[in-house]
């Protein structure tokens, strides 16, 4: 092999290999730069499951932005990614209804004593807004925030659907600020 | 490329009869030009590169208080270990007990934290000063402690940590020098999940 070479041939040798090269280059400079964007800018999901109901449906396709998890700006009321306390490998998506230091009331609208719990420092309460149909905050308790990946900010798909999300159907977000003592 | 230089040349010297000073500064301009470009090329490739190698392969970490001792910063004081965290090892959250981990700290999401791992998931754990004094490590979590008992704000505070908050696997000292060494996981005598006491004692 090595004795049949002759000069062209090097020379194409030679040439292939540059080629490769720079393609190889290319190659990893796009990943890196679509590894970039898509964990400091935003990515596309694909949500499923019926725990989110009347506001993302199975199969939506929606956009997460990631900076404001980075620079700690998610807020009550938002639609986050965050991975599953059990299972890393898997992601929910689930409103924001309480922040760190944030009362919850964790017993169902018909009892007659109400529990509450505080949600302790670095996490979050997520629930569903399909309340009766949804795994969150109420069955396996407050989540890390460091857990969040991203805030749904946009709803891409289905097309006659498309624009920013809807508040909260459920009336569990409270708004006013009378109880962060 | 070796032509195009010469070409310049040539064309500089053809012109410096018109009026050098002029030529000077395009020229210049043009050298100058042709150094912000390659600088900002240079700039777009380099960046994404060093973040996604930062995030995907490697992390450079330097290990700030007492609670690894005597494993890292044995003297204390003021001068910290440096620590290569390998990240490319944990991207399918796969650890074993006794490796030493950095973890997103579930109490204030902006630090990360550095522990050793003392059970996995489904283990039993004789805590230290946890409220319980047995505890079975639930599905995707794992039970993490620091080196230095009592000096250490770990799992025996806020109980066992999701996997999802694992960030890198500490694989090397880099600095100091003279304690540079390969990270071999290793459980502390007399810790460790119930039932699994008498393997892997030793890593």
């Amino acid at each position: 092999m090595v004795k049949a070479l002759n000069a062209p041939s090097v020379e194409m040798f030679r040439r292939a290999l540059g080629k490769t090269l720079g393609f190889v280059g290319y190659t990893i400079q796009y990943g890196c730069i679509a590894h970039c964007a898509f964990e400091y800018i935003g990515e596309f999901v694909v949500c499923s499951g019926p725990s989110m109901e009347p506001t993302i449906v199975n199969h939506d396709i929606v956009f997460s932005e990631r900076m404001s998890r980075h620079l700690c700006k998610i807020e009550k009321g938002d639609i986050v990614i965050a991975k599953s306390p059990f299972d890393p490998h898997m992601n929910i998506c689930k409103r924001v209804v309480g922040l760190e230091g944030d009362k919850i009331c964790t017993s169902a609208p018909s009892d007659l004593f109400k529990a509450h719990t505080y949600v302790p420092k670095g996490h979050v309460w997520l629930e569903g807004d399909n309340l009766t149909n949804s795994s969150d905050s109420r069955s396996y308790g407050p989540i890390p925030y460091a857990l969040i990946r991203g805030r749904v900010c946009l709803k891409l798909w289905p097309p006659h659907s498309f624009g920013t999300l809807s508040e909260s159907p459920t009336k569990r977000i409270v708004k006013n600020q009378n109880n962060s003592d | 490329m070796s032509t195009g230089i010469i070409s310049a040349d040539d064309d500089a010297d053809f012109l410096l009869s018109l009026s050098p000073a002029s030529v000077h500064s395009a020229l210049q301009m043009k050298a100058g030009r042709r150094y912000l470009r390659a600088f900002i090329s240079g700039f777009f490739v380099a960046v994404p590169v060093t973040v996604t190698a930062l995030d995907r392969l490697a992390y450079v970490a330097r290990v700030e208080g007492a609670s690894m001792q005597p494993f890292f910063n044995p003297e204390g004081g003021s001068d910290c270990d440096v620590v290569l965290l390998d990240r490319w090892s944990v991207r399918n959250y796969q650890v074993q007990r006794g490796d030493i981990v950095s973890v997103l700290s579930p109490k204030n999401p902006k630090q990360k934290i550095i522990k050793r791992v003392i059970g996995l998931e489904g283990d039993f754990i004789r805590t230290l000063s946890y409220k319980n004094r047995y505890v079975r490590v639930p599905d995707g979590h794992f039970w993490i402690e620091g080196d230095h008992h009592g000096h250490s704000l770990d799992s025996n505070s806020f109980g066992p940590v999701s996997v999802g908050l694992l960030h890198g696997r500490a694989s090397h000292i880099i600095w100091p020098p003279n304690r540079w060494q390969r990270i071999s996981p290793s459980l502390p005598p007399h810790r460790g999940p119930l039932e699994t006491e008498e393997e892997e004692e030793d890593g």
